[in-house]
């Protein structure tokens, strides 16, 4: 049988708050969705959904009308302090994995400086690290303060069953039809962790439409070695 | 559908969700048949955005329009903030614009909700709040300059824009500005840079009252010190009111020159010391109500005592009760506060051990953690052993013969004295007081 060759486009799963499995989450992301609080914090281990969350906030805020900002220290290299400048004119500024920059003064001012002008102006900030406020070694005591100013949140990661749920429905988001069985026959077998999970989904993505076939539990096993 | 924003939708999926998230997203759009003009924010995105981004972007555009596709260009800067949809509470910079001979419309940054009414009054900052009360009732002449100082998250900046609201209302056609002096310092860099420090020195040196926080980060800025001293001289002389704050008492905030050190002195200098429980209490109480939340008294004392650090670590602990109690649907009482604050009053006490207290204290008084522990009695270790103990003992769980045990093996009667004999110094010694709350201060924060 002829492979079908895929294309080197994939859908990529919609970073948005309707996509976001809640879990035990549901009063964060309450709070990253109203309009109640001016700054709000997030920690959480790697894979919680703070970036998701983050990015999801942006998304929100800008089918609102509004103008959103969305930095990432620790997936995009080479930043540096200059890039905060002008983000106090936007509406929502979020700042993601905040532990990268701590300790490094001229990022905190910069920071600092930006926390102050965003909340004189009325604008929002979300900001999420790997640790609590407390914990974060910062120079700046200023900022550490600052920090601690408003809800602050731990994101719990997703247990089984949420993680079953979540990879059905990215599975159901790329057009493909994926079993509980299927579903639980992964779980059992790889890492657990949500990045993970994606990449394992954009491979079996790439080799169902080559091969044609579903994913069943024995295409699954041979696509991925298992 | 206009042309970016297909192009935004081919964007979102050949670019990985953070890439586009952070240099697509943020960029505004102008559009006409001929071209499309990019906003970047700064100079940073810019680049970025062109040595990464255009030429992707130009290819789909042309693939898009069968070649007829606009130039496209980058440029800095920004279409007018859309607003948002609904704003509570919104701290508005006001613009006022003066009578008579200055007419240039000056923008206070003056937030509207740090006014008196909802400034907490304690023993910890009352003579703070009287003079600032009675500066506002009669700006240039009562205490001119006034210097508040104390640690952060105490009510500086709320006291020193309550002073501006009060001038303002008293005034409308006031002229006060307040501004963090980092702010100061990159204004008149730019103005350097686009050769408009005349204008610069003219705004300041004509408002009727200028408020500057935290001075510290004057510090080593020779330049910035320099034409501050100029601007102070000239408000002074005219009797126009000047508030600063900072972190320390003006003659020991360093790389600040003499000459200007000198002359903040010259009003009324007057600290701000962290609240105590009973203000904490008041603090929580009179925040709960403008949030609209009813908090049990008993749940006040709980919160007080747990975070002592700052009143922003408060109020972010009461906003994370509110929004709990507002999720659920439940009222608020301690079981209640407890559960909703566990995660963050597990992170505290993780943080306050023992060991971090002695290399926090010896890092302080300069000495060595071994001295703290060792049997040397001279003064200049004892005397941080001391307060060292004391410190133990509020912020860890841990028994007295625990912490005796933790100083070199010493006898829990030896702790019970040390809490004694600092307990009266704090008293009696404002050096030792202030090297208390210091050490206090950043060890609960």
């Amino acid at each position: 049988m002829p492979i079908q060759l895929p294309l080197g486009l994939s859908i990529r799963p919609r970073i948005d708050f309707a996509h976001f499995v809640i879990g035990r989450n549901g009063e964060a992301v309450s709070r990253l969705r109203g309009e109640q609080d001016p700054y709000i914090y997030l920690w959480g281990d790697s894979g919680s959904g703070k970036s998701h969350l983050l990015q999801a906030a942006c998304q929100h805020s800008q089918s609102n009308g509004e103008q959103p900002a969305y930095l990432p220290f620790k997936s995009e290299h080479g930043l540096q302090p200059e890039m905060l400048e002008g983000l106090d004119g936007f509406s929502l500024v979020c700042l993601d994995d905040l532990q990268v920059l701590a300790g490094e003064r001229a990022w905190e001012l910069a920071i600092f400086n930006l926390y102050n002008l965003l909340q004189e102006r009325g604008a929002k900030l979300i900001v999420a690290c790997d640790r609590p406020p407390g914990q974060l070694s910062l120079h700046l005591a200023d900022l550490a303060s600052r920090l601690t100013w408003g809800p602050c949140y731990h994101l719990f990661p997703l247990n089984d069953e949420e993680r079953l749920e979540l990879l059905m429905s990215n599975a159901e988001l790329r057009g493909l039809s994926m079993s509980v069985e299927t579903a639980q026959f992964l779980l059992q077998r790889t890492p657990r962790d949500i990045h993970f999970l994606t990449i394992l989904l954009d491979r079996l993505d790439q080799a169902s439409l080559a091969a044609q076939r579903k994913l069943t539990i024995p295409f699954v096993r041979e696509a991925l070695k298992l | 559908m206009d042309l970016w924003h297909r192009c935004t939708e081919h964007l979102e999926q050949v670019l990985s969700p953070q890439q586009y998230n952070t240099w697509i997203r943020p960029l505004q759009i102008i559009e006409d048949a001929k071209l499309l003009r990019l906003l970047a924010p700064n100079r940073f995105v810019l680049d970025w955005v062109r040595n990464h981004y255009l030429d992707m972007i130009q290819n789909h555009l042309n693939v898009v329009c069968n070649g007829q596709a606009p130039k496209v260009l980058i440029e800095i800067g920004s279409k007018s903030r859309p607003q948002k949809k609904q704003q509570i509470t919104p701290p508005q910079p006001i613009t006022v614009t003066s009578g008579g001979e200055n007419t240039t419309p000056i923008q206070s940054n003056l937030n509207q909700s740090f006014v008196f009414d909802t400034f907490v009054e304690g023993k910890s900052n009352q003579i703070a709040r009287a003079a600032s009360m009675q500066i506002g009732e009669n700006p240039g002449k009562a205490y001119n300059p006034l210097f508040i100082y104390g640690g952060v998250g105490l009510g500086k900046t709320h006291l020193m824009h309550a002073v501006g609201n009060m001038m303002l209302k008293k005034n409308p056609q006031a002229r006060v500005v307040y501004l963090h002096s980092e702010r100061f310092v990159a204004e008149m860099v730019k103005a350097l840079q686009h050769n408009t420090i005349d204008q610069f020195k003219k705004k300041y040196r004509s408002v009727n009252a200028l408020l500057i926080d935290d001075i510290q980060f004057f510090a080593g800025k020779e330049r910035s010190q320099e034409e501050f001293f100029h601007t102070f001289n000239a408000l002074f002389e005219s009797q126009q009111q000047i508030i600063l704050s900072s972190d320390r008492f003006p003659k020991e905030v360093t790389g600040l020159e003499e000459r200007l050190k000198s002359r903040f002195g010259w009003g009324l200098t007057v600290a701000i010391e962290p609240p105590d429980l009973e203000t904490r209490v008041a603090i929580l109480q009179s925040k709960a109500l403008q949030l609209n939340a009813e908090l049990p008294t008993e749940v006040a004392f709980f919160m007080g005592k747990r975070i002592r650090s700052n009143i922003r670590e408060l109020e972010g602990a009461l906003r994370r009760v509110i929004a709990n109690a507002t999720f659920t649907g439940r009222d608020i009482n301690l079981d209640f506060a407890k559960n909703a604050l566990r995660d963050m009053l597990a992170a505290h006490d993780k943080q306050i051990t023992i060991e971090n207290i002695q290399k926090t204290v010896a890092e302080y008084f300069q000495i060595r953690t071994s001295d703290l522990v060792s049997s040397k009695r001279s003064r200049s270790i004892a005397r941080p052993r001391q307060i060292a103990m004391t410190l133990a003992k509020e912020l860890t769980n841990h028994s007295l013969p625990e912490i005796g045990s933790a100083f070199g093996g010493r006898d829990h009667t030896t702790v019970i004295h040390a809490n004694r004999k600092v307990k009266e110094l704090r008293e009696s010694d404002p050096r030792i007081s202030e090297d208390y709350s210091n050490l206090l201060r950043t060890l609960s924060s």
